[in-house]
């Protein structure tokens, strides 16, 4: 009896608190916020880069050597690296921006591939095969539909914690 | 002191979340869908390659690391999207949980 008392007790006076607790909660809930917010700059840089490396791989199935040839691409390749480099610290600079930060690196890395490959061919005097180009291309644009894929979906406005 | 239907809330909130979740499940199934599909091609295709010979066992393994990459960036799309539709569920049903709790409670609350 005593215990069913002292349930009843705790009962009583545990409602009003739960309820208090539960308003508490809401009236300070603010928006949770538990992925960064969509950045136009981000989009813009992605877009960017997407289309400088579309090219690149086009005019390089288009060529013949020595116009295909890595050396006379040399110009491109550090463009780009300073391009994902910049890319890199713009979403590295976003808080809570794990999954858009590992695509990016990945990205790089995808295009230091790209890079390694082209040398490697042109090295024996070849030009990147058009049967070679294309998982490449293919693959490399996947890498940038999935950032612009997230980036799109992130909510828009400012972080508010 | 008013009352609160808490089994009335717990629906309405039940129902934000779940329309919150399946809002952006579908997009995102949608886009996984058809690049793993391209990731798949591409794979094939190296394979091809280095049985003919185009390609050897290092450039076959710079190959696969352009796609394992994609692979990646589409999962982490999965999982970013997750993330979005888990943050849109979380907020519709507090903003659900509020509205029922301030009708019932006859105060209003503000979100900030």
């Amino acid at each position: 009896m005593m215990f069913h008392e002292s349930r009843l007790y705790a009962a009583d006076r545990g409602g009003p608190l739960v309820i208090l607790i539960t308003l508490a909660l809401l009236v300070t809930g603010c928006a949770v916020d538990l992925i960064a917010r969509r950045d136009t700059e981000t989009i813009s840089m992605t877009d960017a880069l997407r289309a400088t490396t579309n090219d690149h791989l086009q005019r390089l199935a288009g060529e013949t050597a020595p116009a295909c040839l890595h050396e006379a691409h040399r110009a491109f390749y550090a463009q780009e690296k300073n391009d994902v480099a910049a890319l890199e610290r713009r979403v590295v600079s976003q808080p809570k921006n794990d999954p858009t930060i590992e695509q990016v690196r990945g990205l790089g890395s995808s295009l230091a591939s790209l890079e390694e490959l082209h040398k490697r061919s042109s090295a024996s005097g070849r030009c990147l095969a058009m049967a070679e180009l294309s998982p490449l291309s293919r693959g490399i644009d996947t890498s940038f539909a999935s950032i612009l894929e997230i980036e799109r979906a992130k909510p828009a406005g400012s972080q508010s914690r | 002191m008013a009352s609160i239907d808490l089994a009335q809330v717990t629906k309405d909130v039940l129902g934000a979340m779940t329309t919150a979740i399946g809002s952006g499940s579908g997009q995102v199934h949608a886009f996984a869908r058809a690049e793993a599909a391209k990731i798949a091609v591409s794979i094939a295709e190296i394979g091809q390659l280095r049985a003919a010979g185009v390609i050897d066992e290092e450039e076959m393994e710079l190959h696969l690391d352009v796609q394992k990459n994609a692979s990646r960036a589409v999962l982490m799309a999965v999982k970013g999207i997750g993330i979005v539709t888990a943050e849109r569920a979380v907020n519709a049903a507090i903003s659900v949980a509020l509205a029922a709790v301030s009708t019932s409670l006859g105060v209003p609350f503000v979100r900030v």
